[in-house]
């Protein structure tokens, strides 16, 4: 037979080699991306699972590693709000686990409530964020982190004890937004940034749908105050720091842009739409069948920091992280599978006791990756 | 790369010592959380060398052992025996 001994025979041997190294890994790691992209329930709650026996755990800042007591306080907040929000959308695309999940919502709002979680916010403004509603300060992301999970919660459960708080929360932060003169509630004294003020934005639009008000002029004029500031008028990306009179402190990036993606779909999905149209546009890459995200648009360098985490050959780790959530609200299914391949080869997920649990990513990884994973999708909206 | 009886030992022998790394750094990775602390950019070079040593373990048993085999059983069904390697 020719192949046998033959220069044939290696060819094909060598083919089969480098086929695989170069089609395989893909393959393999993206193979579970369309059950979770079909929104698939065992999937959803076996990593729900994992996260609610994660914040069953009773977690303080000493449990993070961020080597800063404000980052460790963002981190453990993060953990509450990320688990709440993935629950959140799971029972809102599964309503017959409502009876599973909605205690585990509750326990995510009543921790972050606590004086622990709130500790990162008041010691950075020398107040309490909840105690000052009244005033006219800032408090953008503790406040509109929480204000958007409580808005989720109200879409699936409208009599929840803490529409009350919902109302009075959105009250503060539309006269906050509105009076801000770059458009920006500041986070902490003298630092206003983009992303955090999409959340704010999106819980005061899914506060207007709640009470049936939001064909307001409002909501108008506060989309449009943050699309004038935020976003880079020559990448669609969002800037990731403005200054006080509006003008950028920082390049439009991708970790933020992804992160604001995400937290637009549910309230702005057309606003969210056109970030996830730039990132993709700007910063998308295929790496044999890998997908990640630029964390600076092409032809542009930058260091990673806190937000970012590590920028590797110029991919962001939290930017194609939190893509996931995008490229599943804006019903993209081809990024998805390639951003879930990425996902799946870095975070090495187990199964332990019938759950799903991704080993590498720790509390806050797997509760950001249930949010990203059961975001959307833009159809139900 | 030869495909012989000695060689199909060693091939093997590697692609078990890889997968077993794998396993014993994913344990450690799942232990340590370092992949927490390199996202919140505080990680020592130490653990930066892990995290890598990780990563090619992973990177290997993703990429290097699926392609030995596949290359192994091709050689095998097609029994091609000679030397892939230029004399």
């Amino acid at each position: 037979m020719i192949l046998r001994r033959g220069w044939l025979g290696q060819v094909c041997v060598l083919v089969a080699f480098f086929g695989t190294m170069v089609f395989f890994p893909a393959w393999w790691s993206g193979r579970d991306a369309g059950s979770w992209y079909s929104g698939d329930l065992s999937r959803q709650q076996g990593l729900a699972r994992t996260v609610a026996v994660q914040i069953q755990r009773d977690l303080d800042q000493q449990d993070f590693f961020t080597g800063t007591g404000l980052y460790s306080g963002e981190w453990l907040f993060g953990t509450y709000l990320m688990a709440g929000i993935g629950f959140c959308q799971l029972v809102r695309e599964h309503p017959e686990a409502a009876g599973e999940f909605t205690p585990r919502i509750e326990t995510c709002i009543q921790t972050l409530l606590s004086k622990k979680v709130r500790e990162f916010d008041a010691n950075s403004w020398h107040e309490d964020a909840l105690s000052s509603l009244p005033s006219n300060v800032g408090h953008a992301a503790y406040l509109g982190y929480l204000n958007l999970l409580l808005g989720l919660y109200r879409e699936i459960a409208p009599g929840n004890s803490y529409v009350g708080l919902n109302d009075r929360i959105t009250e503060a932060l539309v006269r906050r937004m509105a009076t801000a003169p770059s458009g920006l509630v500041e986070t902490y004294p003298g630092e206003r940034y983009p992303v955090d003020n999409a959340p704010l934005l999106a819980s005061i639009v899914l506060h207007a749908r709640a009470t049936g008000r939001e064909s307001t002029d409002v909501i108008s004029r506060l989309e449009s105050g943050y699309r004038k500031h935020s976003i880079d008028p020559s990448t669609g990306l969002l800037f990731q720091a403005l200054g006080a009179d509006g003008s950028p402190r920082d390049a439009a990036r991708g970790s933020g842009s992804a992160l604001a993606v995400f937290y637009l779909h549910r309230g702005l999905p057309k606003l969210a739409r056109e970030i996830f149209e730039a990132v993709r546009r700007e910063l998308a890459v295929n790496v044999a069948g890998f997908g990640a995200i630029r964390e600076y648009p092409r032809g542009q360098t930058g260091s990673g920091d806190i937000d970012s985490g590590p920028v590797v050959f110029g991919f962001g780790f939290s930017a194609t992280g939190f893509s996931l959530g995008g490229a599943r609200a804006c019903n993209d299914p081809r990024l998805f599978r390639r951003l879930y391949a990425s996902a799946q080869f870095a975070g090495a997920p187990i199964h332990p006791d019938g759950r799903l649990e991704f080993v590498t990513a720790g509390p806050l990884g797997n509760a950001i990756l249930l949010a990203m994973l059961t975001a959307g999708p833009e159809d139900q909206l | 790369m030869k495909i012989v009886p000695g060689s199909t030992i060693r091939l093997g022998i590697l692609c078990v010592a890889i997968l077993l790394l794998h396993v014993v750094l994913l344990e450690v990775m799942a232990r340590t959380r370092i992949i927490e602390k390199v996202m919140a950019m505080q990680f020592t070079f130490p653990e930066l060398l892990l995290i890598l040593a990780f990563l090619a373990a992973r990177f290997a048993s993703y990429v290097l052992v699926p392609a030995a085999l596949v290359a192994f059983v091709v050689s095998r069904i097609l029994n091609v025996s000679g030397s892939l390697e230029p004399k």
